[in-house]
């Protein structure tokens, strides 16, 4: 075991590993690759993320390789409804025979094969719980609108993640089901190459993994390994025995070896390990004792052999996790997607499934949309004489250019982004005030259905401790320790807000902001402590803030008003209102009351 | 396909006892399960689908009629001609699945588009309430699911019915179900006249225990090798399970419960400040079914202690500045009123 002091920060890189990361990042998505063809359906798939280039072209071009010609590869098509996912009524079919006529989905088409999902980071909670039961279940199973149907659907699920931070990823509920979670943004030209391996060899492998044993010395290592690591999914510790069995048949063995679990930590842990882990020499030795204790049959030696694979396989993983966490590009105004995207005042919106009913437009009832049928029956109603000639013996014909659905207007959710000055003296009251606000806006929000993300600055940056959430438990694990102290970064902070207002604009939220400072930024937007340039950015910005049309707050917290705070309220088009104390049952009272006004 | 026994499920004992304790009494309410993700909470509920007794259901009968129940008879089953000769069978009692993206049509059903387009029959086809009548209806990330939606199962399991009136049809009928919904509370949480509504709330959390974990993995490990024979290996247990559940069933009428316990859940109630009556009703049932369940004739104030935390720790008020767990709020509430 490897000395380690008590007090260091977890996830510290251990110099070597994390230099060797780059290059050893191609490596390991050739690996995820292999494993991923040797066991598709138990390892269930890999999430990519990478911006769409060539080098991600390249890996997709390899990793079909690794599979025989007649294996489907389907797409999943952004904005694919639910009957083209699972299968259903074929409309227009069944509207032309007159009987009712289904076809396959999407997910069975794709049965003993790969799903490719582009754009995931945008995929509908609800179409991801579509794939993900398919990915529990095997098999998708359809029962509506007079259809019954079974299909089997067993796929491997390629998840192209092009978001850029946590703000932007594919739901949860789907990431969790998949082995690998691989990057390729950090991979350069030079390093990327084409696999070296032939699908013969794949094709053995994949023959030879039922016979691949796990020994239980391994599966225990593996098993606290993850332990130490924070990682608790019984999912994953599945996924990490699957991928060292996989790799051992890879190297044609019958045996899983401690290389094999290496592999199998750093892939499957390695993405997985959470961030607020206690040093793992603390954690893992008095359980690893007891584990020695309490197993009769392990004799000191094993216990041994065990301890140093845990040992390894935490330390891998541990560097697989940090290489993970800084390959995330850093946050910050470049990352800015389609700018001004905010065109529509947006409180409302148009819905076909919730919301109050406003009327009927001609369309297809699926995907949730409801035939309205009174307006269905009036549009085919006129046209019966003329139809009847053909369609003898109908009372009324109805085409599907006939078909109504009726139109609902859904109120939009509203997100409440709390920018926060953490720097200086005030630091610690101001930010306690802070989410003081945030819960008690939290708390007071269920019916509203509002979401509060929270953005603090200071030192040289600013950044999202908080993502949009409406979640009151998370709310106070991630603001139990606040970071507080050093320069002004105002303009940051700033233009994380606009970044985050209109990326989730676009996903139909209406933003709102709430910037609690004394508008004394002394940063600049590129990290230099220069008062003049670091003025100039946070006006710069400002409008940039202004143009997302977002509704903003802005509360002086000096302790007197000042002009300056003023005037780069007034460029941003905000409702400025001093608050020396910047207490939090007064900043929540405002901010609901602006809610409510807007 | 085959199924994870429940018997093989390690750990997880509130989960468990919360499920079993409804297949008892679905008059308990509904179960909801918090928690860490891959904790197992699928598998508890796909291996209670296997574990429960059978139905007796009429034949051919799209509701699930009960035949022996002539009271509680859909529309098509009292009709006099057919009712003379009702035919039953036994059913597996149904699981559903509530997927998230479920549109509202298909949760209470909606007009037959067939039948309606090609005969301009008006017919009724039922929705999920109608499949999980007489079973369970699951909903995994229930807190992820429209507002309207939980609105409208909540309603649906507290009324026993669901009524429709939608597209010039007006049909009504018996959907008598135990809602089950699991969610991961950091994901966004439930509005508290929703968490009111489910009878018995549990924590989920992965065993902190290495060798529980351990034997989590290797249990699931062999089931994937081999799922037949290990179904067959645990298949003895999971039976008793089921006898325990028939037998507890039988009893049920006939379980005691003394005044004097009555009283200590009430005061338990009042000292956590847990609002209206259903917190205490909910303790008196889930008591009773656990007492039924163990095969004894009286609830006791050990009944009580088991089953409070179950039925009380998502009944209290939410202080947004108050950062104790509940789960141990109710724990030190229990000591100082129900001591043992």
């Amino acid at each position: 075991m490897t000395a380690a002091a008590p007090n260091t920060p977890n996830l510290q890189p251990d110099g070597q590993e994390f230099l060797g990361h780059s290059q050893c990042s191609w490596a390991d998505a050739q690996l995820a690759a292999m494993l991923l063809a040797i066991d598709p359906f138990g390892l269930c798939g890999v999430r990519i993320c990478s911006a769409p280039g060539p080098i991600r072209d390249l890996w997709a071009e390899q990793f079909r390789g690794l599979f025989a010609k007649d294996t489907p590869f389907r797409k999943l098509p952004f904005g694919a409804d639910r009957d083209r996912i699972l299968g259903g009524l074929d409309l227009s079919a069944t509207l032309r025979s007159g009987r009712i006529v289904s076809e396959k989905g999407l997910l069975a088409g794709a049965d003993g094969g790969v799903l490719n999902v582009a754009m995931a980071e945008r995929l509908p909670p609800a179409i991801a719980a579509l794939l993900s039961a398919a990915i529990d279940d095997g098999f998708v199973y359809v029962e509506s609108n007079g259809v019954s149907r079974r299909d089997l659907a067993r796929f491997c699920c390629l998840l192209y993640d092009e978001g850029f931070d946590a703000s932007e990823a594919p739901p949860r509920i789907l990431l969790e089901r998949l082995a690998f979670h691989i990057s390729l943004d950090g991979v350069s030209m030079r390093d990327a190459c084409a696999f070296n391996i032939d699908d013969e060899e794949i094709r053995a492998a994949r023959k030879r993994l039922e016979r691949v044993r796990c020994s239980d010395e391994i599966t225990a290592a593996i098993v606290s390994a993850g332990a130490a690591l924070g990682v608790h999914s019984a999912r994953a510790l599945m996924f990490s025995i699957r991928a060292a069995r996989a790799a051992a048949a890879l190297e044609q063995r019958n045996e899983v070896t401690q290389d094999d679990a290496e592999i199998a930590g750093r892939l499957v842990f390695g993405p997985r390990a959470t961030v607020d882990i206690a040093p793992p020499e603390e954690q893992a030795s008095p359980e690893q004792e007891r584990s020695n204790e309490t197993t009769p049959d392990t004799s000191n030696d094993q216990g041994g052999v065990e301890k140093d694979v845990q040992d390894m396989l935490v330390a891998t993983a541990r560097a697989a996790a940090l290489g993970w966490v800084l390959d995330k590009p850093p946050q910050g105004l470049r990352r800015r997607g389609t700018a001004g995207a905010g065109g529509k005042s947006g409180a409302l919106v148009e819905s076909t499934w919730k919301g109050r009913p406003v009327g009927a437009r001609r369309g297809v009832p699926q995907d949730g949309a409801r035939l309205d049928l009174s307006a269905t029956l009036t549009a085919a109603a006129p046209w019966r004489n003329i139809r009847s000639a053909d369609d003898r013996g109908v009372h009324l014909p109805i085409y599907k250019e006939d078909l109504r659905i009726k139109r609902f207007k859904a109120r939009s959710e509203t997100l409440v982004i709390f920018v926060v000055d953490a720097s200086g003296s005030s630091a610690m009251h101001r930010m306690a005030e802070a989410k003081g606000a945030v819960e008690l806006l939290l708390s007071d929000c269920y019916s509203r259905r509002d979401h509060v993300a929270l953005i603090a600055f200071r030192g040289e940056k600013a950044d999202l401790i908080l993502p949009p959430t409406r979640s009151l438990t998370r709310v106070r694990r991630t603001l139990s320790a606040l970071p507080g102290g050093g320069g002004t970064p105002l303009a940051s902070g700033i233009a994380e807000a606009v970044v985050l207002a209109e990326t989730e604009r676009r996903k139909g939220k209406t933003p709102f902001v709430v910037i609690i400072s004394d508008g004394r930024g002394n940063i600049a937007l590129s990290g230099e402590a220069d008062r003049a340039v670091a003025e100039a950015d946070a006006l710069a910005v400002g409008r940039r803030l202004r143009q997302t049309q977002s509704r903003v707050l802005f509360f002086d917290s000096g302790t007197r008003p000042s002009p300056r705070a003023r005037a780069l309220a007034d460029e941003i088009g905000a409702q400025y209102m001093p608050l020396p104390y910047a207490d939090s049952v007064a900043v929540s009272k405002s901010v609901k009351k602006a809610i409510a006004a807007g | 396909m085959s199924t994870f026994p429940f018997s093989a499920i390690v750990g997880q004992d509130e989960l468990k006892l919360a499920l079993l304790l409804t297949a008892v009494d679905a008059n308990v309410g509904g179960v909801l399960a918090l928690g860490d993700r891959g904790a197992g909470k699928t598998t508890a509920i796909r291996g209670l689908a296997a574990l429960l007794p059978k139905i007796e259901v009429v034949d051919g009968c799209s509701f699930r009629c009960d035949p022996t129940n002539t009271q509680g008879l859909c529309e098509i089953c009292t009709r006099p001609k057919i009712n003379g000769a009702l035919k039953s069978k036994n059913e597996t009692a149904p699981v559903v699945d509530l997927p998230l993206g479920a549109t509202e049509d298909r949760v209470v059903g909606a007009l037959d588009l067939e039948r309606a387009l090609v005969d301009g029959e008006k017919r009724f086809e039922p929705g999920l309430l109608a499949r999980a009548h007489r079973g369970y209806l699951y909903i995994d990330e229930v807190n992820l699911l429209d507002d309207h939606l939980v609105d409208l199962l909540l309603d649906a399991a507290a009324s026993g019915e669901n009524v429709v009136e939608r597209e010039g049809l007006s049909v009504r009928h018996a959907a008598r179900f135990v809602l089950v919904g699991s969610g991961n509370p950091e994901e966004g949480e439930l509005r508290p006249q929703l968490l009111d509504r489910f009878g018995l709330s549990v924590d989920v959390r992965t065993p902190d225990d290495l060798q529980e974990r351990l034997e989590v993995v290797r249990r699931r490990d062999a089931f994937e090798r081999d799922p037949e024979a290990f179904e067959k290996t645990w298949k003895r247990k999971d039976s008793a399970l089921r006898r325990k559940i028939e037998k507890a069933r039988q009893k049920l009428g006939e379980i005691d419960t003394p005044d004097d316990e009555l009283e200590k859940a009430a005061s338990l109630c009042i000292a956590l400040g847990a609002d209206g009556l259903r917190g205490e009703l909910t303790m008196l049932r889930a008591a009773r079914a656990l007492a039924a369940l163990e095969g004894r004739d009286k609830v006791t104030i050990k009944d009580m202690r088991r089953v409070a935390p179950l039925a009380l720790r998502h009944r209290l008020r939410k202080d947004p500045l108050d950062e104790t767990d509940a789960s141990v709020r109710v724990a030190r509430a229990v000591e100082e009123v129900l001591a043992a």
